[in-house]
């Protein structure tokens, strides 16, 4: 059983006296203690499964205020869990990131093994049913231009 | 707290910390300011707190970063992380612990 520890607290645990866990997490009990898993390991997760996706270029960091960055800020971890934000309750979930995708691939294909992924990812390492995947593609990354680019600037650096 | 039990508390930590880290799928204990730590002379345990309770039970926190290992349950994880630091903390005081809190704070990919 899940229990959204920040908002409900764990009655049939045997501790009198219960020491604030520094992070917002999902947390299950047991008579021999308590399993929490932070946000923004869901988050990680989410992020990681995303990358593993061919056509995936890059998670499109600051969305804005998210609840793993928040975390994170709290508790001064890194940073790598951005670009994913995670809403969790009850033992499921919502994930929302942003994407790059690359040129030439079907984005919705993209979106749609993205979304399997993370929920299959999340569900067999945490438990967690994540219901809804948003996933917002803001740019297309064309690789021919990236490497003119680079050709363009090395010639620069040669010239100077 | 008074001399002899900080030192049990100690010995407790550093039993529990090096048991947690023997188990596969842990990449280390957490170090975030502000989290589970024991504080001693010369040396801190990061990752592990042990307390006690109003009728002198013993419980411990271990808070660690996981491997990320995409077919592993963390679930299962803290559960082989809390039966070894249960162990441990048999081995190293009477009665061990009373139980052992574990969070995962964080996942790490594997430099390959």
């Amino acid at each position: 059983m899940l229990h959204r520890f920040l908002k409900v607290p764990v009655e049939e645990t045997v501790m009198e006296e219960r020491m604030d866990v520094p992070v917002a997490g999902m947390e299950s009990a047991t008579s021999q203690g308590r399993t929490i898993i932070a946000d923004l390991v869901v988050a990680k997760i989410a992020g990681l499964a995303a990358k593993e996706i061919e056509g995936v270029h890059e998670l499109v960091t600051s969305v804005g205020e998210t609840i793993a960055g928040f975390a994170q800020r709290v508790t001064r971890a890194d940073t790598r869990g951005q670009g994913v934000r995670v809403a969790l309750e009850d033992g499921t979930g919502t994930v929302d990131l942003r994407i790059v995708a690359d040129y030439g691939v079907s984005i919705v294909q993209v979106a749609d093994a993205i979304r399997r992924n993370i929920i299959n990812r999340v569900k067999a390492m945490t438990g967690i049913d994540i219901r809804e995947v948003n996933i917002e593609v803001t740019d297309l990354y064309f690789p021919q231009q990236e490497e003119r680019a680079e050709e363009l600037e090395a010639q620069q650096r040669r010239v100077a | 707290m008074n001399g002899p039990r900080l030192e049990e508390d100690v010995a407790l930590a550093r039993a529990i910390a090096s048991a947690a880290l023997s188990v596969a799928g842990v990449a280390h204990l957490s170090e975030e300011p502000g989290g589970a730590a024991t504080h001693a002379p010369g040396e801190s345990i990061r990752g592990v707190a042990v307390r006690r309770s109003g009728a002198g039970q013993l419980w411990a926190t271990v808070e660690l970063v996981a491997e990320y290992r995409p077919r592993e349950n963390l679930r299962d994880l803290a559960d082989r992380v809390r039966r070894a630091a249960l162990r441990a903390a048999r081995e190293t005081v009477p009665g061990g612990v009373a139980g052992v809190d574990v969070a995962v704070h964080d996942v790490a990919v594997p430099v390959e």
